[in-house]
């Protein structure tokens, strides 16, 4: 295979040597190259399949509009399918294989498809695989599968790091071709901090190709790296334009790298919130319809510009440049002048003012001639409209339709974009949010235009960020104005003319969707899939539009164009998530006594954002067993357990009793200084919200605690109310949940075990009853101790300044010793809670009410409550209602299951209600639970049954009180 | 990611606030009856257009604010303390 | 007698590093100190500010700004409410001092072992942070003095910028996120490096 490399220009290094691999060849190309532009120059032809027809594919394009050189890059964990090797920085030892093949690229079985053609088009998916049924999984999808699709992601964690940023600055300026620069650099002189993306890695868009202007593109690169208020951000794409100038971008920081650096993410999503945004993404060369427009040879003329000016690669030999617009002159007159091989140039217009010019340097003008057909090594050439086409042998047919706007980010902002005839495209339109379009973007073609219109629009934008001062730098000369171009979309003759050529939409298909009544555009879009694939149709998308307004009878412009949406480009998720991946997924919060937790065997187990322990399991403990051996230390003796994740709020002020009364059922303004009360609170619907004891530590100061869960809903509820509802009440809120760790020391041993511990409070029964709140200290912290009970023993809770409760804790410990003290976990304080009845997470379950929890009785008699005035709604206040009960097996030996349903008879099909919550019980000696019954009062005693369709179980019941232990609550008493 | 203009704060994030719809309906006396209630809680207005709602600054100055936002454009008008009042209407 | 208050929420003590060795490694302390929050009742806000001029020589900010006098620093917090902060020595005076002066005036809570204050310092600083932060943290648009309660790393978190020549951000972050919060600032300054001292170490 000939090298296509040329002796000198572009911008690679050809000192250096990079070698790369293509499908196991080994090849080599140079520093500055890209994968596409690297295997041009080794002369590879053909990149890869199409998606439907598999047919063979070459490089179109220069850029991220390439719809056929996709390949799969690296290998292993690191493997990336569909990526443009026109966008992939060539580096030594790259890895790329071809998709699409099988089993090579070169002989590919799938390119069958290509013959039965006709049974793949438009809606294909739609009628072909309808029936039989069966064949849907077993042969339909199956064959999908494997002749569709695009390449093969990798099957292993990726090993790579990413990361978001956020930025904010004035002026964001998106594209660093001359508007973007002039527009950057005006907006940074004016003193406004601008932040210029360029997708690319090299800085300077078109100008990149245009030798004429390299001082000036370096002046401005000059004047801008000494701007200290401006930041220029290569290889970072703007995908996305959101509400109130949020836009999103991606920065491929180590991608052009094997792999990332230590320490060095492999991609940054960022996001940019500006005052401004200046939007010169420049413009895409558009496609035009023709038979063979996919065959390897086709080029884009503005690409083929690129490879011969950038990376000094020839792109073909003999040459036909097709075209209905002035650029692509400057194509043929490159392609000339590089001395391959013979260069003809068609142009659809009968006149043009720089036929002269091109011919003189060797040029073969045809004006009013249009291209039928390409099969990879003749064109034909037929005069516009004619039948009859001679043969020109070419192996590159150069296509250029006209010159498309970037539109996108701006109608994402929520511009609507407005039809300009004279560039048969669509430009952007009034601006909605703080954006205005600059050169190309906004249709103003050639260097000089644009750094002009840049210039203004960096200047305008500064202004409308608050910056007045002007700044003065020198522009390039305007150019030539251009001569019109003619509308040219498709040239109609035998055979495939592509419109989508990533997804192979033909301008058939485009005819077939109208003809079956999908006229409307994104109608159209969604039958054919055109304009669907990675490539977002930048090439194709307004000649599919151009053809089925044909096909409609009515001007492009009416047809319109689908919605831009976010991402111009494809984004991988893995880059959006960022860092917020594995430990770093979601926010943990630790207990002050976590540290102790770990060292002392607790397994720890994620309750909402807590890392609590579950248990603390011993050597040679397996299973219920360390679970068993804690709750019979608390019910036997003594046990100590971290309940610093309960929400503690501190309420304060002269109405704060008044509060109170309205927030729960029952009255909190008759509550002694001194003392606590279990409370409910209701949402205004009635239904149950939150549960927990307030205390009273002042005539105008409560400390009421939330379970661990509502913490922060109570909190918001409270200022809710308090802000907003009753706001002449004057009292303050203040959580106080990190502040105070508690410990909770419970069972008949804790008072003896406390009474040790605690200086300053007498913790006999008459001093400190049930309910009673008093000061102490420990060890000499000063504590807060709470006589209140959640595992129906005797029991305490002790709140300490947070940083000392290891050393509070560990004093109780060391008291509880002689008494067999033992740390509990979740799991043991759940068995006693069940085995005590008391309501938690699966019976507050946002559907039941305090009636049915038991707790009816608690709503006091009058004054303004949350929720009671629903709450006596007759489908709230049915006394038939699930309700709280417990339930025990018959047969101890049978387990019971959480979830499931409660019957009166085995194989019934009416629930009576449901189990809520299950343990085993160290009392009973078998499994006992709660359940939400209907008509559960009048149950008990009763034999039902608890049915687990999921298990095929069914065991007989018995409805019980839900207070398995201690039904007459002495024991919290004693 | 919305910006809302916080009376307190200046303009944040919408990821510090909490969402609570219609900030217009206003809790009814005590004895108002059921029917005032249930309306309170459930029966609600849905415009397309400016909308007046509940946001709680919650990552900030836990106030609950109120904001005047288009539903169509997601525009913001204006907000207000809890206890102020917003503008008189917006065109 | 009187237990040692351990001030570090953090359980290894000794100083840390990571990341990459860079020019610029952000510097992680932590900072013990005395928290105290004072909300005015009703309509007391004038005589609040009165009270605390008065008691600590201190001026209560307005929304979104940080006052210092002295040893004591006065962080607006929500509309009618303040975070005075003094040295950690002082946590078993001030909260009852304040109690006292502020009777009738302000709801006083302690909020010493609340919140845990990570100070971040660096040429770096703002870099790291605007990975973890979506507000504004250039100094044109927050210069010292200026603070705001917002997100860092997900969690609530009041940030203000300190006085002094590398830029240097405070974080008062509730005490039980005070580990994830360190993760994520590491994290998120891996690629310039960073260390970490906590109390203990500071403190010497």
């Amino acid at each position: 295979m000939t090298s296509r490399r040329l002796p000198a220009g572009g911008l690679i290094d050809r000192s250096k040597t990079i070698r790369f691999s293509f499908d196991g060849r080994e090849l080599s190309g140079h520093p500055g190259d890209t994968l596409a532009s690297a295997l041009l120059a080794n002369g590879v032809r053909l990149v890869g399949r199409s998606f439907k027809y598999h047919r063979p594919r070459g490089i179109m394009t220069a850029g991220p509009d390439e719809p056929n050189a996709l390949v799969e890059l690296r290998e292993g964990a690191r493997r990336e399918p569909n990526s443009k090797a026109t966008e992939i920085e060539l580096h030594d030892g790259l890895v790329s294989r071809s998709q699409n093949r099988w089993p090579s690229l070169a002989f590919d079985v799938m390119a069958l498809n290509a013959l039965a053609g006709k049974a793949l088009s438009a809606g294909f998916y739609y009628k072909t695989f309808m029936w039989p049924k069966r064949f849907w999984e077993t042969l339909y999808e199956p064959l999908i599968r494997r002749a569709a699709g695009l390449g093969r992601a990798a099957t292993e964690a990726d090993p790579d790091h990413y990361e978001a940023m956020h930025a904010h600055c004035d002026v964001l300026v998106v594209g660093s071709g001359a508007a973007g620069l002039a527009a950057t650099r005006a907006a940074g002189e004016a003193g406004a901090r601008v932040i210029l993306c360029e997708r690319d890695a090299l800085v300077g868009g078109g100008l990149l190709i245009c030798p004429q202007h390299q001082a000036w593109h370096a002046e401005m690169l000059a004047a801008l790296k000494a701007l200290p208020n401006v930041e220029i951000l290569p290889r970072t794409n703007v995908f996305g334009y959101y509400d109130h100038n949020l836009l999103g971008g991606l920065e491929q920081v180590a991608d052009h790298r094997r792999e990332p650096g230590e320490h060095e993410v492999r991609q940054r999503y960022r996001t940019f919130r500006a005052k401004q945004v200046v939007l010169a993404a420049g413009a895409s060369e558009r496609l035009i319809a023709l038979p063979g427009n996919d065959r390897p040879g086709v080029m884009m003329a503005g690409a083929a510009l690129t490879y011969l000016r950038r990376f000094g690669v020839a792109p073909g030999e003999n040459v036909v440049v097709f075209t209905n617009n002035d650029s692509a002159y400057e194509t043929a007159l490159a392609l000339a002048e590089a001395g391959l091989g013979q260069v003809t140039l068609a142009d659809v217009r009968p006149q043009s003012e720089l036929a002269g010019v091109v011919a003189a340097r060797g040029v073969q003008v045809r004006l009013g001639t249009e291209v039928a057909g390409f099969d990879g090594k003749v064109a034909l050439l037929r005069p516009r409209g004619g039948t009859l086409g001679d043969p020109v042998v070419a192996d590159l047919l150069c296509l250029s339709g006209g010159w498309n706007p970037n539109v996108q980010l701006a109608s994402q902002s929520g511009a609507k974009t407005r039809w300009d005839a004279t560039l048969a495209s669509h430009v952007p339109g009034e601006p909605v949010q703080g954006e205005r379009s600059a050169g190309a973007a906004r249709g103003l073609f050639g260097i000089g235009a644009a750094a002009h219109d840049g210039a203004e629009a960096g200047e305008a934008a500064a202004t409308a960020a608050g910056f007045q001062s002007k700044p003065g730098f020198a522009l390039p000369e305007l150019g030539r104005s251009e001569q019109a171009l003619a509308p040219l979309w498709e040239v109609k003759a035998p055979g495939k003319s592509f419109v989508d050529l990533q997804h192979d939409v033909t301008a058939e298909d485009i005819r077939l969707a109208h003809r079956e009544g999908y006229a409307h555009i994104e109608h159209a879009k969604r039958y054919t899939t055109h304009a669907m694939a990675t490539d977002q149709g930048k090439l194709g998308s307004l000649v599919g539009a151009a053809i089925l307004a044909e096909a409609r009878g009515e001007p492009v412009e009416a047809v319109g164009v689908p919605t831009h949406r976010p991402y111009t480009m494809p984004v991988a998720v893995g880059a959006l998530a960022g860092h917020t991946s594995g430990a770093h997924f979601q926010p943990v919060r630790r207990t002050a006594l976590h540290d102790w937790h770990l060292r002392n065997g607790a397994a720890m187990q994620p309750t909402g954002a807590w890392l609590r322990p579950f248990y603390y399991q011993k050597p040679g403990e397996t299973g219920w067993a360390p679970i068993f051996r804690e709750a019979r230390a608390v019910r036997s003796a003594v046990g100590i357990c971290d309940v610093s994740t309960l929400g503690k709020i501190d309420v304060q002020g002269p109405d704060a009793a008044t509060f109170l009364d309205r927030l729960y059922i029952n009255s909190f303004s008759t509550l002694a200084v001194g003392k606590c009360r279990y409370g409910v609170m209701l949402r205004e619907d009635g239904i149950v919200f939150d549960d927990g004891t307030t205390s009273r530590l002042g005539d105008e100061h409560f400390l009421v605690t939330t379970t661990t869960g509502n913490a922060a809903p109570v909190l918001e509820h409270m200022e809710f109310h308090a802000q907003t509802v009753w706001p002449e009440l004057d009292v303050q809120f203040c959580s106080v949940t990190d502040q105070w760790a508690q410990i909770a020391v419970a069972g008949p041993k804790a008072r003896e075990t406390l009474a040790a511990a605690v200086e300053g409070l007498d913790l006999s029964n008459e001093a400190f009853p049930f309910m009673g709140v008093g000061e102490g200290t420990i060890a000499g912290v000063p504590v807060r101790l709470f006589r209140i009970s959640f595992s129906g023993e005797l029991a305490y809770e002790v709140a300490v300044p947070s940083s000392q409760a290891e050393t509070v804790w560990e004093a109780i410990l060391a008291e509880g010793k002689p008494f067999g003290i033992e740390p509990y976990g979740l799991e043991a304080m759940s068995l006693m809670r069940v085995e005590k009845g008391h309501a938690a997470g699966p019976e507050l379950n946002g559907q039941t009410t305090a009636a049915d929890l038991g707790m009816g009785r608690m709503m006091k008699k009058a004054g303004d409550v949350i929720g009671r005035v629903l709450a006596s709604r007759p489908g709230l206040a049915d006394p038939g209602r699930p309700r709280l009960v417990g339930v025990r097996p018959v047969d101890p030996a049978q387990r019971l299951r959480g979830g499931a349903h409660i019957v009166g008879e085995p194989g019934s099909g009416t629930s009576l209600g449901w189990v809520s919550s299950v343990t085993q019980s160290i009392e009973h000696k078998c499994w006992i639970g709660l359940a939400l019954v209907e008509n559960g009062e009048s149950l008990k005693g009763q034999r039902l049954f608890a049915v687990s369709p999921l298990h095929q179980e069914s065991v007989a019941v018995t409805i019980t009180s839900p207070h398995h232990v201690d039904p007459e609550n002495a024991r919290v008493r004693a | 990611m919305h910006l809302i203009p916080c009376p307190y704060c200046g303009q944040r994030p919408q990821d510090e606030f909490h969402y609570r719809g219609d900030a217009t309906v206003k809790r009814p006396a005590p004895d108002a009856g059921e029917q005032a209630f249930y309306d309170y809680v459930y029966t609600r207005e849905n415009p397309r257009g400016w909308h007046d709602e509940w946001w709680h600054h919650y990552a900030g100055c836990r106030q609950w604010i109120k904001v005047r936002r288009n539903t169509l454009t997601h525009a913001v008008a204006a907000s207000a303390g809890p206890a102020d009042a917003l503008p008189e209407a917006t065109p | 007698m009187s237990a040692p208050d351990r001030r570090s929420r953090f359980p290894a003590s000794q100083a840390r590093k990571g990341g990459r060795s860079g020019d610029a490694p952000l510097a992680i302390v932590e900072r013990p100190a005395t928290l105290v929050q004072v909300t005015a009742r009703k309509g007391r806000q004038a005589e609040l500010a009165a009270a605390i001029g008065k008691a600590l020589a201190l001026e209560l900010p307005e929304a979104g700004r940080v006052a210092t006098a002295a040893d004591k620093t006065a962080l607006w917090l929500q509309p009618g409410s303040w975070l005075i902060e003094a040295p950690a020595g002082q946590r078993r005076v001030l909260p009852a001092s304040l109690t006292q002066a502020l009777n009738g005036i302000a709801a006083v809570v302690d909020q010493s072992h609340g919140r845990c204050i990570i100070e971040i310092s660096g040429a770096e600083a703002r870099a790291v942070l605007a990975r973890l932060c979506r507000l504004d943290l250039h100094e044109r648009a927050f210069a010292v003095g200026h603070s705001a309660a917002t997100l860092v790393g997900h969690v609530s978190c009041l940030i203000h910028r300190a006085d002094g020549e590398t830029t240097c951000f405070r974080l008062l972050v509730g005490s039980t996120f005070a580990e994830w919060l360190l993760d994520e600032i590491t994290a998120a300054a891996a690629s310039y490096g960073w260390s970490f001292n906590s109390a203990g170490e500071a403190a010497a």
